[in-house]
């Protein structure tokens, strides 16, 4: 099983990750490697696109939080988008996520980024 | 011609001198009679009547002694008026026919032919004169059978014959009642026998079968189901030392009580020897010897022994006279064990006995079994045949042994149909389970200490949990947590960077999986690490503890403990 990531910009200031298949200890650091060069961009908001994620261990769940961390610092967000049950599972075990960070379709993010967005301009 | 009735000293003309001689007037015989004594000078005095009934009379009466009445009256009447006739007789009238030469016969034929007419015509002429003669009454000739006598004898004859058949059945009906009691108390008897033998013989053989859900070594089940007339069959499991497993099948000649006691002897005598002597070939000579020197009923066993070397699998056995019995192989295939034949025990002490040796592998099993299986008939006195045994054996792959014992018995109950048994139908199925099993519900993997061996585990975990058919859920969960904790020994358990082994353990219990991990790294129990504080930020929960954290989540069950040296991590999860 192996993990396939990839980046995009969405819109201004808004980045998405989207890991696929296996997240697990053995291959985090490619997650990590790709989130590490997104923060350089020092995104607003990192949406991850879990869609077509089947897996995660700790050290996955590991990678989601050091991102969050660095972005604390200039108050930046992490958002969480479409989790499997299995993988919804993991993160409600671990009740570290606040609830306001997760959003189960494009629409809702959509959205949530429009609020934000108006929040900034206004 | 005339009669003379007298009283009886007459018996000669001489006598009617000076006598009353009773006659009818005018009646030919008494003018003759009268013409004659008159020439003799003889003078009787006569009593003239009206009719010849008046004549007899009396002289019945004794009023004269002497009547003279026509010889054909006479005949008719004397009975009636018990009189009898004197032996004095005359002839008053002679018919002369005078016929031409040579007519003779012809004339005597027509004369009879015609009288024969006559006489068959009861209105003839002939009778008319008789009845005129005789005054009406005609001498009837009975036939033999309606006379009175023999009426009366042949009614008496028949009664008598009733009587006695009467007599004669009662005396049948009481033998044959005491005839029936008599077999119905016997045949009571031989009930009453049959179900004593029966009970001796179900309360003899083993029925505890050893129940032990993990780490058998094996698994056996064996049935008797006796007959209503033989019983002789029996069957015996015991350990001969901690690794030896002795099987024993055997059938009686004979049935009731004797074959039943016979049974229970052999029985007694095999387990003794046995435990002294080990080898099969050694057990059933010495139980032969024993029971051969005395056995003047010469009744006989057969016996299949087998010792099973529960280590390696090693079946080591002895036939003597028995039907051999069957090896199954993992998929239900089936052979005979068809070495080692000797001679039924207890005809001759100097019989030889020898052994042969096959060896069971994993899951491979044993079916014993008595005559009374493949010799079971339907309707039609057809046998079951071993071959019909081994192809529903081969039906019974992968099923326990008491599930194959009860295959088997229902297939003969519907091969026999309503027919009952002949002879007792006796069972014994063993499945071996080797120590040295590789399995695929149970499976033993040593791990290096590195990361990367994490799909070992996650590939014997998918392997165990497809052939239970796990849902997709519990495979994740399981994995997911067995990563955590592997992971957390590999990163932080050993404290150096030297090479350590990790041994994971997985094996099926009831509707759990049960997974083990082992290693001699720095004690620690997982168990102790607290579940971070509520509402602190993701990113500053301790590293090692959210993986152990998900994991505890994960398992039903987790259990920790030191022990020689080792962290011992037991993780159990429901999977149904």
């Amino acid at each position: 099983m192996n993990l396939l990531v990839t980046s995009k910009q969405k819109m201004d200031g808004v980045y998405m990750v989207s890991p696929a298949g296996r997240l697990d200890t053995s291959n985090y650091p490619i997650l990590e490697e790709r989130v590490d060069v997104v923060l350089q961009e020092k995104p607003h908001t990192l949406v991850f696109d879990m869609e077509m994620l089947d897996y995660i261990s700790s050290m996955g769940v590991r990678v989601i939080a050091k991102a969050q961390k660095a972005m604390k610092d200039y108050n930046g967000r992490v958002v969480l988008l479409n989790l499997q049950p299995q993988i919804q599972k993991v993160f409600d075990i671990i009740k570290a996520l606040p609830s306001q960070q997760v959003f189960s379709s494009m629409g809702e993010l959509d959205e949530y980024l429009d609020r934000m967005q108006r929040q900034v301009t206004g | 011609m005339p009669s003379i009735y007298s009283d009886a000293s007459f018996s000669d003309i001489l006598d009617f001198h000076d006598k009353d001689v009773a006659v009818v007037e005018a009646d030919i015989y008494f003018q003759f009679f009268e013409t004659i004594l008159e020439k003799f000078e003889i003078r009787p005095r006569f009593i003239q009547v009206d009719d010849y009934g008046k004549v007899l009379s009396l002289i019945h009466q004794k009023k004269v002694s002497a009547g003279i009445v026509p010889r054909l009256y006479g005949a008719y009447y004397e009975k009636r008026f018990r009189v009898s006739k004197s032996p004095i007789s005359f002839r008053p009238t002679e018919l002369r026919f005078a016929v031409a030469k040579g007519r003779n016969t012809s004339v005597i034929t027509t004369l009879d032919r015609h009288l024969k007419i006559l006489k068959e015509n009861p209105n003839s002429l002939f009778y008319q004169s008789l009845d005129l003669w005789t005054q009406g009454v005609r001498k009837v000739t009975l036939p033999l059978w309606l006379r009175p006598l023999w009426v009366l004898g042949i009614t008496a004859g028949i009664m008598g014959l009733i009587v006695a058949g009467n007599v004669f059945l009662r005396r049948q009906v009481k033998l044959r009642t005491e005839a029936l009691k008599i077999t119905i108390a016997e045949k009571e008897k031989i009930e009453s026998e049959l179900a004593v033998a029966r009970e001796i013989q179900l309360q003899l053989v083993p029925t505890n079968f050893p129940t032990v859900p993990n780490r058998k070594a094996f698994d056996i089940y064996a049935s008797l189901e006796p007959a209503r007339r033989v019983g002789g069959d029996f069957y015996d499991f015991f350990f001969i030392d901690r690794n030896s497993l002795c099987l024993v099948i055997g059938d009686v000649s004979g049935k009731g009580v004797p074959a039943a006691l016979f049974m229970a002897m052999t029985k007694t005598m095999i387990k003794s020897a046995a435990r002294l002597l080990v080898e099969p070939e050694y057990i059933l000579a010495d139980v032969n010897r024993e029971i051969a020197r005395n056995n003047p009923s010469l009744t006989f066993v057969t016996v299949f022994l087998g010792v099973l070397d529960l280590n390696t699998g090693n079946l080591t056995y002895t036939c003597a006279g028995h039907n051999p019995p069957l090896f199954i192989g993992k998929k239900g295939n089936c052979v005979l064990l068809g070495d080692a034949q000797c001679p039924a025990i207890g005809l001759d002490d100097t019989f030889q006995y020898r052994q042969a040796t096959v060896q069971l592998r994993h899951k491979e099993g044993l079916l014993l079994f008595t005559d009374g299986v493949t010799e079971a008939q339907d309707d039609k006195n057809r046998l079951f045949t071993q071959e019909s045994l081994m192809n529903t054996v081969s039906l019974t792959a992968g099923l326990t042994p008491k599930e194959r014992v009860t295959a088997i018995l229902s297939q003969i109950r519907e091969f026999a149909g309503n027919r009952p048994m002949d002879d007792d139908i006796t069972l014994l199925a063993l499945t071996y389970f080797s120590p040295n099993r590789l399995d695929d519900t149970l499976k033993t993997i040593v791990l290096r200490n590195d990361i990367r061996e994490i799909s070992r585990i996650i590939d014997a975990i998918t392997q165990i949990a497809d052939s239970v058919s796990c849902p997709p859920v519990v495979v994740h969960d399981v994995t997911l947590a067995m990563e955590e904790i592997f992971s957390n020994i590999v990163f932080y358990g050993f404290g150096d960077d030297l090479d350590h082994n990790i041994t994971f353990h997985m094996v099926i219990e009831g509707d759990a999986l049960i997974l083990t991990l082992q290693d001699e790294g720095i004690p620690f129990n997982p168990l102790n690490v607290q579940i971070g504080r509520q509402g602190r930020p993701l990113e500053e929960r301790d590293k090692g503890g959210m993986g152990i954290t998900l994991a505890k989540n994960l398992m039903d069950q987790m259990e920790y403990r030191r022990e020689r040296g080792k962290n011992i991590l037991r993780m159990e999860k429901r999977y149904r």
